[in-house]
């Protein structure tokens, strides 16, 4: 258990010095000139001499990238934004709440969906409600985000007229002058995004589980347990569901942790004002710092997250606990 | 799949058998009919011949590429303009200013200006109504949209399989420290928000690669091929693995070893015919999510800059008439559902007409 979790930790860091290096080398390396975005419409000669002196790029590049690692760990800090010169940590810590809301909530929703739709269509192949699951599945895998999301507004939002068309509420201490707040509104507003942004996952997971449960029902385990006289409820929950759904653990962390980029699609459909949304305005703006800030933030997120389920899964399964 | 059918399938390996019966049961001398083996393939394309829905989505996949790259240059004859032609004053709606709706009659000046006297004058008929504001044709640029898209996701594929199954039959195969840097390295690819660098990625070298297009492509389509590709590679990566570390310890590969079949070799034309399977089958479905992939990143304005359609800039530009011509977003929507659908029945089929045990 100890050694398994020291390995965790020590690939956890090896992780996180890898994707700071790529992409330093992506934001900083690559793109023609920083300095010149950096100082934005004001491009004069000696507004880029400085920017460059500022941004240290007039020092060798293992340089470059041990003062940003330093500023990162030691400091804790994402720099400032080319834009507007804002904190960049302040920038995501508006930003990081929304998709932290728009994510759980999908992946909760997500479960909700498929859960049951899953195991009712093991226990019943072949049946209708087995056939329309397998056609939802191949909807959901085929259909976009986006389009479902713009098609979702459109005839739920505007057509109906029972949900909002777009828009966030902050569920607690909404800032001033904000149109809406509270809980209500927060689920109100979300409850679109969170479908949208389920179904794909829920389609994959339906599969999956379907796929899991099936075989799991014809182990020797289940056959003995019902040999044995246990009622079939307790085959059910003890014997099949338990083992069905280890891998949907695992898999959860890992989907979550993609999920978070996915979420860029939703939020621009929804005009969510999260990691994603902000993302792409800092793409358009040419805001190297920012794009840069919210990359590392959400890496940093997964590997964090990952560690989490990764410890969580050797609480579930003692296999991982004995060796 | 019915059982029956399967059943009667005279299988390679006891065709030796059934024809040695078929000789001792023959009445007459002559009279035998011919017992020959099916071959891997044969049996293979009899499996997925009896899977409609696959063949539907096969089917449609054909038809897609001919209406991309032979239709929609004949549709642009037809129609007399082209994809990204524009008609800013005369593909709108006289009364609300919107572009116009399907099925469109409108004459226009050259450049699209309106009519004036003493110039020649063009009908020009939209087919699906214009696209935006400044008038171009929506169905031309669903027909180029298609190419675009294609061309990305299956340049795309071809790439990250490329580099899947080197890395990933070169980590089976060698093993050790090599096939733990590799793996190593498939770990790290999986752990990032692949999403977050494709976008940050296509955004930084984009400007960079946008112009390149060897001639044949699109703007922009080998960007995307080459920042998709290189983040897609590790899925196909771990599945060869895995296929090359249980066929290398088999019979065949030891026997060859023996005779002194070199690595290079024995990856070839030993290892190599086993995993067409798996490479056609997840070809198959990759392709699929990238074109939902390709569409994404245009629709955010970071993959096929305009004017260049693609079904993913003309869905990004459907917003803008929301309210008053929602079938803006529908034509792009579908032609992406349709095409992945098509994309991944096709890919189910092939995977249990290649291993039928699989299938449920």
């Amino acid at each position: 258990m100890i050694r398994y979790l020291i390995r965790r930790l020590l690939w956890a860091v090896v992780l996180f010095v890898a994707i700071t290096i790529i992409t330093y080398i992506i934001f900083f390396m690559i793109p023609t000139d920083p300095a010149r975005k950096a100082c934005g419409q004001l491009v004069t000669p000696a507004c880029v001499k400085s920017a460059r002196h500022y941004l240290g790029l007039d020092r060798p590049v293992y340089i470059q990238y041990y003062k940003f690692l330093e500023r990162l760990v030691v400091h804790q800090s994402l720099g400032r934004s080319f834009a507007n010169r804002q904190n960049i940590n302040s920038i995501i810590g508006r930003a990081a709440p929304i998709t932290a809301s728009l994510v759980f909530g999908g992946a909760v929703t997500w479960l909700l969906l498929a859960i049951p739709i899953g195991i009712l269509s093991a226990l019943r192949p072949r049946t209708l409600l087995d056939r329309s699951a397998m056609v939802f599945v191949l909807v959901g895998i085929s259909a976009h985000p986006v389009w479902i999301g713009l098609i979702f507004s459109w005839f739920f939002g505007y057509k109906l007229g029972i949900t909002p068309i777009a828009g966030y509420c902050e569920a607690f201490s909404p800032p001033q002058g904000a149109a809406c707040g509270g809980v209500v509104q927060w689920f109100y507003h979300m409850i679109l995004p969170w479908i949208t942004f389920a179904i794909l996952f829920a389609a994959l997971y339906v599969r999956m589980i379907r796929a899991n449960v099936m075989e799991t029902l014809n182990e020797d385990y289940v056959r003995t347990a019902r040999a044995k006289g246990a009622p079939e409820s307790r085959v059910m929950f003890k014997h099949v569901l338990r083992n069905a759904m280890l891998p949907v653990v695992t898999m959860l962390g890992m989907d979550i942790a993609l999920g978070l980029g996915g979420a860029v699609f939703t939020e621009s459909v929804y005009s969510l004002h999260g990691l994603g949304q902000t993302l792409v305005q800092s793409l358009s703006g040419d805001d190297l710092p920012t794009t840069q800030g919210i990359v590392v933030f959400g890496t940093l997120a997964i590997i964090v997250f990952n560690l989490i389920v990764d410890l969580l899964y050797a609480f579930i399964d003692p296999r991982i606990r004995l060796t | 799949m019915p059982t029956s059918e399967r059943d009667r399938e005279v299988l390679g390996a006891q065709a030796g058998l059934a024809s040695a019966v078929a000789v001792e049961t023959g009445s007459e001398l002559g009279e035998i009919e011919q017992v020959r083996a099916r071959g891997y393939w044969e049996q293979v394309w009899r499996r997925f011949r009896r899977d409609k829905v696959a063949i539907g989505g096969g089917i449609f996949i054909v038809l897609l590429f001919l209406i991309a790259f032979a239709g929609a240059p004949l549709a642009k004859d037809w129609l007399g303009h082209g994809p990204n032609d524009v008609y800013p004053g005369t593909a709108l709606d006289p009364q609300t200013q919107l572009p116009v709706g399907p099925w469109a009659h409108f004459r226009s000046g050259p450049g699209g200006l309106p009519c004036v006297s003493g110039i020649p004058c063009k009908s020009q008929l939209f087919i699906l109504g214009a696209d935006s504001q400044l008038g171009r044709d929506e169905f031309l640029r669903l027909l180029y949209g298609a190419q675009t898209s294609l061309e990305v996701a299956i340049g795309a594929t071809v790439l990250s399989m490329f580099l899947g199954v080197l890395l990933g039959a070169i980590a089976g195969y060698f093993g050790g420290v090599i096939d733990a840097l590799i793996s190593r390295l498939t770990e790290i690819v999986m752990a990032f928000p692949i999403l977050l660098f494709i976008v940050a990625l296509a955004s930084t070298v984009g400007p960079r690669l946008n112009d390149f297009t060897l001639g044949i492509f699109g703007k922009g389509v080998l960007t995307l091929v080459f920042v998709i590709g290189l983040f897609a590679w590790y899925y196909p990566a771990r599945i060869i693995r895995a296929q090359i570390l249980s066929l290398r310890e088999k019979e065949f590969v030891e026997a060859a070893r023996m005779v002194g079949a070199s690595d290079w070799r024995i990856i070839r034309s030993h290892l190599l015919p086993h995993l067409v399977a798996p490479i056609i089958v997840y070809s198959s479905l990759i392709i699929a999510q990238n074109v939902l992939l390709e569409a994404g990143l245009s629709f955010l304005g970071i993959g096929i800059p305009l004017p260049t359609a693609s079904w993913g800039n003309l869905l990004s530009s459907a917003p803008d008439y929301y309210l008053t011509q929602p079938w803006l977003m529908l034509w792009p929507g579908f032609a992406v559902l349709l095409a992945t659908l098509a994309f991944n029945l096709l890919g189910d089929g092939l995977r249990d007409a290649f291993d039928p045990r699989g299938a449920h």
